[in-house]
């Protein structure tokens, strides 16, 4: 048994996709006889047979990508090969390897300071004229050449500085403005609004809690939401936990910490109150504000109802909770005043249906109509 | 008002050939071409060629070798380029002129090794002064005439041969490259291999020039156009430019019309440009088929031999995969030995490093 795997089709190329097999398992094949015709990126070629001998298995589909370097095809017997690079039966010797890596040094031979200085005669003339001690300043050009605009900043930063009545953003308030150019570039968003009816909740329920409870639930019914959207491959890949992003405001900015399996989870009321202390004291540990698979915003605590959260790639879902009131809402055919939460639900949608959405906020809604 | 003028020059592109597409005779063979064995050498030549770079390609496609552009359809003109050269002159290749190799007695060994990113494969075993495969785009055309500038210097009666695609003659280099040869009278054969193909970009789209031969003219070097699917009118130009070359009378350029019938490189996938139907009219055109009618005809090929040939040539090529698949790794330290004739100083402490790492992980 032998098995053959799938080759570099092109220069460089991370897989190839099964177009159509042109032999089958039991088939007896010779050498260079084709195999299969895979896509790759670039073209569709003719994979021949390595060896002669007969097919045991075929490792995919049509249709099938199959990763460079993947099982392909599994021969049961081998009748004939050619010499393989390792049987070197005719080497004299052993060939010695290492993985050691050797530091590279470069030949260096004795300069005068100005032949030193790398830049090109047009920018030490620039230096010249604008009185620029070239000596002093890093190149950020390639192989740290200096160019004309290291030049340029060496003698004036008014391009990069902000007018004087600016205040440039700094800390967490730039973070967040940098997580939300991300966002707007990349996420198609779109948002559900609904209010769910909490009169029916039994005393002393903790708001928060409740909230958390129902989007676990939703979770469970429409796992599309809880889930990340790798753009750059088009893949998504949805969770069974549902490590929630909890929005927590303070004044320099936005801090989002993660509510590891939020599902199962006795402990929420406490470790919410310690992330909000450490918010407070700017003690909230870093790798606490990564990987957040879903996040919730509790956005009204003044004012807002109905709002559109901003998704966090590579999550896909966001829940905007707004603030609390007593509506007048028809119940039982009668108009009656009920305590009402204002929910949004903004998703991306080129990772999630509009349908799965709605099933979600309908899962959630249920979930918090509940007494207790 | 009328202007007076004259023509002060004027200027001609021929072309020619002996065999048609069914390989019937056009004109009278030279004498050069009546010799049988030559005849059925260069058929020899062409199907070796044809058979090795179907197994480069299926090599490629199994993983035990890199990019390879194959020269599928294309076999006339090295085959016959190779066959006029003598022992003396020198090639100075490009990718898709393998057969002139080939038939001046390098080895299939050597090319695989190339493809398959191992030097040594550019150390040829019989064709020392001939060049490595350059695969850059017309930088071969500057070293040809580098090359021809130094047999001029020794005053030697030698020729120097480089190839070059349709592509490459709309590059600079190429440019620069006949200019010199001919301000010079260089000792130097252009050989243009027009397959009609750069890559995806057509002839049409490459040059409105109506032959690539006529770019020498504005260098003041001649050119013709040849059939460059007849090996006999490739292989009978070559002799001529050659002698006349070797005498002293100046470079030359050939432009030999064929078509690409096959992927530019193994990264590449024809079918989506190359227009079916046009694919299918050359497929008449083939260069063996068209010399194989011809032997045929003159009762100077049998079915036995053609037999005999094939079932010889599977066994070469055979026997060049097993000698490139078990040519055995060369020492890690060979990357600093053949840089330099002498190493400098810091290559000489790393390759004592690299050899004290190799002791220490000697297993």
């Amino acid at each position: 048994m032998k098995v053959f795997n799938l080759p570099d089709l092109g220069e460089g190329l991370p897989d190839a996709q099964i177009r159509e097999w042109h032999v089958k398992p039991g088939d007896i094949v010779e050498i260079d006889q084709p195999l299969v015709a895979m896509e790759t990126a670039k073209a569709v070629v003719e994979v021949p047979s390595p060896w002669a001998g007969e097919i045991g298995e075929l490792h995919g589909s049509v249709d099938d990508i199959i990763d460079t370097g993947a099982q392909l095809v599994t021969f049961k017997t081998i009748t004939s090969t050619h010499a393989e690079k390792k049987d070197t039966g005719t080497v004299v010797g052993h060939i010695e390897r290492t993985n050691a890596v050797v530091p590279e040094t470069a030949q260096v031979f004795e300069r005068t300071s100005s032949q030193n200085i790398k830049a090109t005669p047009a920018v030490k003339q620039l230096a010249k004229q604008l009185n620029v001690d070239l000596t002093q300043i890093t190149g950020t050009g390639p192989n740290n050449t200096i160019t004309a605009q290291d030049v340029k900043q060496a003698t004036t930063q008014v391009s990069a500085k902000p007018a004087a009545d600016f205040e440039p953003l700094k800390g967490v308030r730039r973070s967040m403005m940098q997580t939300m150019v991300k966002s707007h570039q990349e996420i198609v968003p779109a948002t559900i609004f609904d209010e769910a009816d909490i009169a029916a909740w039994a005393d002393n329920q903790d708001i928060t809690l409740r909230i958390i409870r129902a989007i676990t639930h939703a979770c469970k019914i429409e796992p599309s939401l809880n889930a990340w959207y790798d753009s750059a491959a088009q893949a998504r890949k949805l969770f069974t936990d549902v490590n929630l992003g909890l929005a927590i405001d303070s004044d320099e900015g936005l801090f989002v910490p993660v509510i590891e399996k939020a599902q199962n989870n006795s402990e929420l009321r406490n470790i919410i109150n310690t992330y909000k202390t450490q918010v407070k004291n700017r003690s909230i540990p870093t790798e606490k504000l990564s990987g957040a698979t879903i996040s919730l915003s509790n956005f009204g605590v003044f004012a807002g109802q109905f709002a559109t959260p901003v998704v966090v790639p590579p999550q896909v879902a966001i829940i905007g909770i707004g603030k609390i009131k007593d509506a007048a809402v028809v119940y039982q055919e009668q108009i009656v005043v009920h305590k009402m939460i204002p929910i949004s639900l903004t998703f991306d949608h080129r990772a999630v249906t509009g349908g799965e959405a709605s099933r979600f906020l309908y899962a959630l809604m249920q979930d918090l109509k509940e007494a207790n | 008002m009328s202007i007076q003028s004259q023509t002060v020059a004027e200027f001609a592109i021929t072309y020619s050939r002996f065999l048609d597409a069914e390989g019937h005779p056009t004109q009278d063979l030279p004498e050069s071409l009546k010799n049988a064995d030559t005849l059925r050498k260069l058929y020899e030549y062409m199907v070796l060629n044809r058979t090795f770079d179907a197994k480069a390609v299926a090599l490629q496609r199994t993983g035990k070798m890199g990019t390879y552009p194959s020269s599928a359809g294309q076999e006339a003109i090295g085959v016959g380029v190779g066959a006029a050269m003598q022992e003396g002159d020198v090639s100075v290749p490009y990718y898709r002129d393998h057969g002139a190799h080939l038939i001046r007695g390098g080895s299939i060994e050597e090319i695989y090794l190339l493809w398959g990113g191992d030097e040594r494969g550019n150390d040829y075993a019989t064709l020392k002064q001939d060049f490595p495969v350059a695969v850059p785009i017309a930088s071969q055309s500057l070293h040809a005439v580098g090359v021809a500038k130094a047999i001029q210097y020794r005053k030697q009666s030698r020729a120097v041969v480089t190839f070059i695609g349709d592509g490459g003659t709309s590059e600079g280099d190429f440019y620069e490259a006949i200019n010199l040869a001919g301000v010079w009278k260089l000792p130097v054969l252009f050989v243009i291999n027009n397959n009609f193909w750069a890559i995806s970009v057509p002839l049409s789209e490459q040059t409105i020039c109506k032959t690539l031969a006529q770019k020498g003219i504005a260098a003041g070097v001649s050119g013709e156009q040849v059939d460059g699917n007849d090996v006999l009118a490739v292989t009978y130009a070559t002799e001529q430019a050659l002698k006349r070359i070797r005498e002293g009378h100046g470079p030359h350029i050939i432009e030999a019309l064929t078509y690409r019938m096959c992927d530019h490189t193994t990264a590449d996938d024809a079918k989506r440009y190359q227009p079916p139907e046009e694919v299918e009219s050359y497929k008449k055109e083939d260069p063996i088929l068209r010399l194989r009618n011809y032997l045929v005809s003159q009762n100077l090929w049998d079915e036995e031999q053609e037999k005999t040939l094939y079932a010889r040539v599977k066994q070469t090529v055979e026997q060049a995969v097993h000698a490139y698949e078990s040519i055995p790794d060369q020492p890690p330290t060979a990357i600093f030995d053949y840089l330099y004739a002498t190493l400098p100083h810091d290559l000489i402490e790393q390759r004592d490093i690299l050899l004290a790492n190799l002791g220490a992980h000697h297993e």
